[in-house]
């Protein structure tokens, strides 16, 4: 079912009166958007994706259009009406997080669903070797004068945003807090926030006073540093007089599904009036009766047994379609705000995926998905890598196999989409546990 | 003309025809760690700090200006920092140098804020500000003052202070009318403390008492009594020993669960099936613990040597007084206790993990054991999941204690490894002889492989072994050092008393202190250096050395010109 915008809006709260409606604030040539989703416990994959009559161990590709919803996974049945925006990667691993430290499963694996990149482990915690893929696309496409990036969680999800070693980057929960960063400059009359121009302008101009007194080494240094003050005090000044119709400042939801929405709603707001074009949004674990089981705990319930109970396989089948109504939301918002010949979602990229696997912890069977990037490729179409091909040995239930086609390949072709012209993120090549050499190289193979 | 010719310079080698020297002393940012006991300093009050991103190790070393890159990131988090840290002036005991400050009135509110800043900037800057900078500063009070009341002006005008160059930066510009007393504090607080100076050392610096090197030996020595030094004293041993490589020790389960595994401590509720990914995470998560008890038994062992026993390079080397927990009794082969003067536990609850390490003093089997070089922290450090890596062992003691530079492997040299696996053909030892001993890979591996071979008496864990693979255990080896130096031994204890005894393993030691403390790479060939690395070879004494590089015309020479 789809909505008309102002359906859609009206049933957010957003507002009722047209001149509540998000709009698009600028002109000219329409930038491209990235939204990184993810969520805790991966997929079950034998109901998270669907064959349609193709064989296993074939590479093969399948129009989405021509399908009927009967045919659809019921994890990803939810996405049906948008599957003409749908891009269904099946196939992949995380294989080379099984390379990685030993243990710390959940961690290694948010790194790498991301970075394409080693964990780093210093003091007692693991961070990440290299940028994430969200970062790497706003150093690119970033306005100087807006926020580059805007890193997102509901419920505490996982830390997938890292802008380089050991530069894991906080991610806000709180919807209010979001707000205030996106229009709290324009809207506030809290001195210590407004008058941080004032604070960089001051700190700035120490460093040009100090310019003639010390070395020209020194003043290289210097300068490069506050340069970047510069720039910080731009992007300040730019999200304070950012002309935008600011949505109402929201209240802190407790639901689960309120707070999605809400930050659904700024997601979209922001990227209405520019004020980024990069945001990643970290979903932290669904409280059971969100999606139908009372009182039951995903980590601990169900995740785990996957392989030994069929409720728990039923029940986090469950918990990732209630994820994929939450993403079908997000598209439909996106649909509803026109943006230049079509809509935000036109120019807008989600890459949706997770942190494992699998809720058992393991990296073998890795569920991702795309909607948009139209502009990149053919979309509506489930590409399908057979499994047993990449000489990495992956830890199953009952011993290992070998892994699909990794991951790396998926970030590449997102990365390409968004602009940037690189055959590899993160890792480019590593070696299997029986010494063999993969190439992570390249993007999706017949994308 | 060159600038360095019109100010008084503490340095001896100076030449008027040089229009270029590199800088003595290079500008430094305050590396996190600095950043926050600084802030923790200027306030008076415990912090919790904010997460600004690490150096880059440069020579095993952080607070290397090489290392030190400005990024989008940092600037922000600086900001961020900035902003949170300035409500700490409203809660500072001795910020305000008035009594009652929100009750009085406007005006003379205003004077106290005013002169509270001053001193507040010229500590946070550690030196007296001139005239100009107090004018811009005062223009900044004023205006947010005039613009948002006494809160708010007060707290940013503390914000723009933290986020000066004179702040973040350890910088010493050349017309300041400042004695270099003020520069001379700085660089011993960061360098023995690694915080700002105390207002003792303010003090000598005012009254002009840190111009001779009897004057800066003396506040040397009082700080090297001070609690902050034994902390920043061992933190630099953190990096010399590369501790948190301890970390990165993926021990292998089914090799050493049987070895030095303890029973689990995950609960996984009644209904759960207890699978193989649940026996890995219950041993990563012993090794966790096990890990964090190396770590600090090393900090232990490196602060009692220094601070509360013989207090030499030599002692560091081959002391057989160490440190256990229950997580690492194993690894010892048991916890033979002693009288100690130091014990530290911690405790790790984050809600997903909970563990205690209690770390307590224990003496080491001395045919067994002998200095950092047995250390577990520093042999699982250098070990592969299944077997120790002699290469990596081997390396490290070139490269960390004889200062001995080997470089990258070639390429093809990893593909070379004999794989790391259980079920192997003859000892640890023999398979990498087969693979090294030819052509151009003897050229590195003569070198590399015999302090390598005499660690083959630690597994990958750091516990001690005789016996590898059914075969006894060959520790012995001849390592020529490029000074000269011949050493000759059978075990790796052998080895940590011809290392004791080495001049070059002083010069390197002595070298790498010069390295921490200037802030960029110290080379022996520079005369002060060579003259500060053959006191340290008659002395052997870790603080003697510290005061006599704080004391060198090395430490205490003003930045040079590049212009």
């Amino acid at each position: 079912m789809r909505c008309n915008r102002r359906q859609l809006l009206q049933a957010l709260g957003l507002g009722t009166a047209s001149l509540a409606l998000p709009r698009v604030a600028f002109a000219g040539e329409r930038p491209k958007r990235l939204i990184v989703l993810s969520h805790g416990h991966g997929v079950v994959h034998d109901r998270w994706r669907t064959s349609f009559g193709n064989p296993d161990d074939r590479e093969w590709q399948h129009d989405l259009l021509g399908t009927d919803p009967s045919e659809w996974s019921d994890a990803l049945r939810p996405l049906y009406d948008y599957r003409d925006r749908l891009t269904i990667c099946d196939g992949l691993s995380l294989a080379t997080g099984e390379l990685d430290v030993p243990g710390y499963r959940h961690e290694k694996g948010w790194i790498q669903a991301w970075t394409g990149g080693w964990a780093y482990f210093t003091g007692s915690a693991l961070f990440s070797e290299m940028p994430s893929l969200d970062q790497l696309v706003a150093r690119q496409i970033a306005r100087p004068d807006r926020l580059p990036s805007l890193e997102l969680t509901i419920d505490e999800g996982r830390p997938i945003v890292h802008a380089g070693r050991a530069q894991q980057l906080p991610m806000e929960g709180d919807p209010a807090k979001v707000w205030e960063r996106l229009f709290g400059l324009s809207t506030s009359d809290d001195p210590t926030l407004t008058a941080q121009g004032s604070v960089l302008d001051f700190a700035h101009r120490e460093y040009e006073s100090l310019i003639g007194k010390i070395s020209s080494v020194e003043q290289a240094r210097l300068g490069d540093h506050f340069d970047l003050v510069r720039q910080l005090e731009k992007r300040i000044a730019g999200l304070r007089t950012a002309s935008c119709e600011a949505p109402a400042r929201p209240t802190t939801a407790s639901a689960y599904d309120a707070q999605f929405t809400t930050m659904a709603e700024l997601i979209t707001a922001a990227f209405a009036c520019d004020l980024t074009r990069v945001v990643s949004l970290s979903l932290g674990d669904l409280p059971g009766d969100a999606f139908g089981y009372p009182g039951s705990d995903v980590h601990d319930g169900f995740a785990h047994s996957l392989y030994s109970s069929e409720r728990s396989a039923i029940a986090m089948t469950d918990y990732v379609a209630h994820h994929a109504k939450q993403v079908a939301q997000l598209v439909a918002m996106l649909e509803a705000v026109p943006d230049g010949d079509g809509s935000l979602m036109d120019h807008t990229l989600i890459v949706w995926g997770t942190e494992l696997g699998d809720g058992w912890h393991g990296f073998e069977r890795y569920g991702a998905v795309m909607l948009g990037g139209g502009w990149a490729w053919q979309t509506g179409r489930q590409l399908h890598w057979p499994y047993g091909t990449t000489p990495i040995e992956m830890l199953v239930p009952g011993g290992y196999r070998d892994a699909g086609l990794p991951h790396q390949h998926l970030l590449v072709s997102a990365a390409n989409a968004m602009g940037l012209a690189v055959d590899h993120v993160g890792l480019a090549e590593v070696q299997g546990q029986r010494g063999d050499r993969v190439r992570l190289t390249g993007g999706l193979p017949g994308l | 003309m060159n600038r360095s010719l019109l100010i008084p310079l503490l340095l001896t080698a100076c030449s008027a025809d040089e229009a270029s020297k590199v800088s003595e002393a290079p500008m430094l940012r305050l590396t996190p760690s600095e950043y926050h006991n600084t802030v923790r300093d200027l306030f008076g009050v415990a912090i919790d700090p904010v997460a600004l991103p690490p150096d880059i190790a440069i020579e095993g070393f952080e607070g290397q200006e090489e290392g030190q890159i400005a990024s989008n990131y940092l600037v922000e988090r600086y900001q961020e920092a900035a902003t949170h840290f300035s409500g700490l002036a409203l809660q500072s005991p001795y910020f305000f140098i008035c009594e009652d400050w929100e009750d009085m009135e406007d005006q003379a509110r205003a004077d106290c804020a005013w002169k509270s800043l001053q001193v507040f900037a010229s500590r946070a800057w550690r030196a007296p500000l001139d005239a100009d900078e107090l004018t811009r500063l005062n223009t900044l009070f004023s205006d947010t003052l005039a613009a948002h009341g006494h809160e708010s002006a007060v707290r940013l005008t503390v914000q723009a202070i933290l986020q000066s160059p004179r702040f973040l930066f350890r910088m010493e510009p050349s017309d300041t009318d400042a004695a270099s007393g003020w520069h001379i504090a700085s660089r011993l607080s960061y360098t023995l403390w690694d915080t700002m100076p105390d207002p003792e050392l303010f003090a000598a610096a005012s009254a002009g008492q840190l111009e001779t090197p009897e004057q800066v030996e003396a506040q040397a020595r009082r700080m090297l009594a001070d609690p902050r030094a034994r902390q920043a004293v061992v933190r630099f041993h953190e990096q010399w020993l590369g501790l948190d490589k301890v970390h990165l020790n993926n021990a292998d389960r089914t090799t050493y669960f049987p070895l030095y595994g303890t029973d689990g401590n995950l609960d996984f509720g009644e209904e759960h099936d207890f699978l193989e990914q649940d026996a890995e995470e219950e041993w990563a998560i012993s090794l966790i613990a096990m890990r964090r008890s190396m770590e600090l038994e090393a900090q232990l062992f490196v602060e009692e040597q220094i601070f509360d026993g013989p207090g030499t390079l030599a002692a560091l080397l081959t002391s057989t007084d160490g440190y256990a927990s229950s997580h690492t009794e194993g690894i010892y082969g048991g916890r033979s206790t002693r009288e100690g003067p130091l014990r530290r536990s911690l405790n790790t609850d984050d809600g997903n993990l909970s563990y205690q390490v209690t770390v307590e003093p224990t003496s080491w089997d001395p045919t067994q054991r002998a200095g950092v070089l047995t250390l577990p922290a520093v042999l699982a450090g250098n070990a592969h999941p299944v077997h120790p890596a002699p290469v990596l062992r081997g390396k490290w003691v070139l490269e960390r204690l004889a200062c001995e530079a080997l470089g990258q492997p070639p390429d093809e040299a990893a593909g070379a490894l004999p794989p790391d696996v259980p079920e192997a053909e003859g000892t640890n030892r023999s398979r990498l002889e087969s693979v090294t001993s030819n052509g151009s890979c003897a050229v590195c591996h003569e070198r590399i492989n015999p302090p390598g071979f005499a660690l083959e008496n630690y597994d990958s864990l750091g516990g001690h072994r005789t016996v590898d693979n059914g075969q006894p255990i060959d520790a012995s080896g001849a390592l020529d050092l490029r000074g000269g130096e011949s050493l000759r031994f059978d075990s790796a204890v052998e080895l940590a008393a011809q290392l004791a005894t080495s001049a070059q393993v002083h010069d390197c030691y002595a070298r790498q202190w010069a390295t921490y403390a200037l802030g960029r790479p110290v080379y022996g060939e520079e005369p002060s250096v060579a003259a500060i690395q053959q006191r340290f070879r008659d002395s052997g004494d870790v603080q003697s050395l510290l005061v006599d590089l704080v004391t060198s015309d090395l430490f205490l020479a003003r930045t040079q010109e590049t212009k």
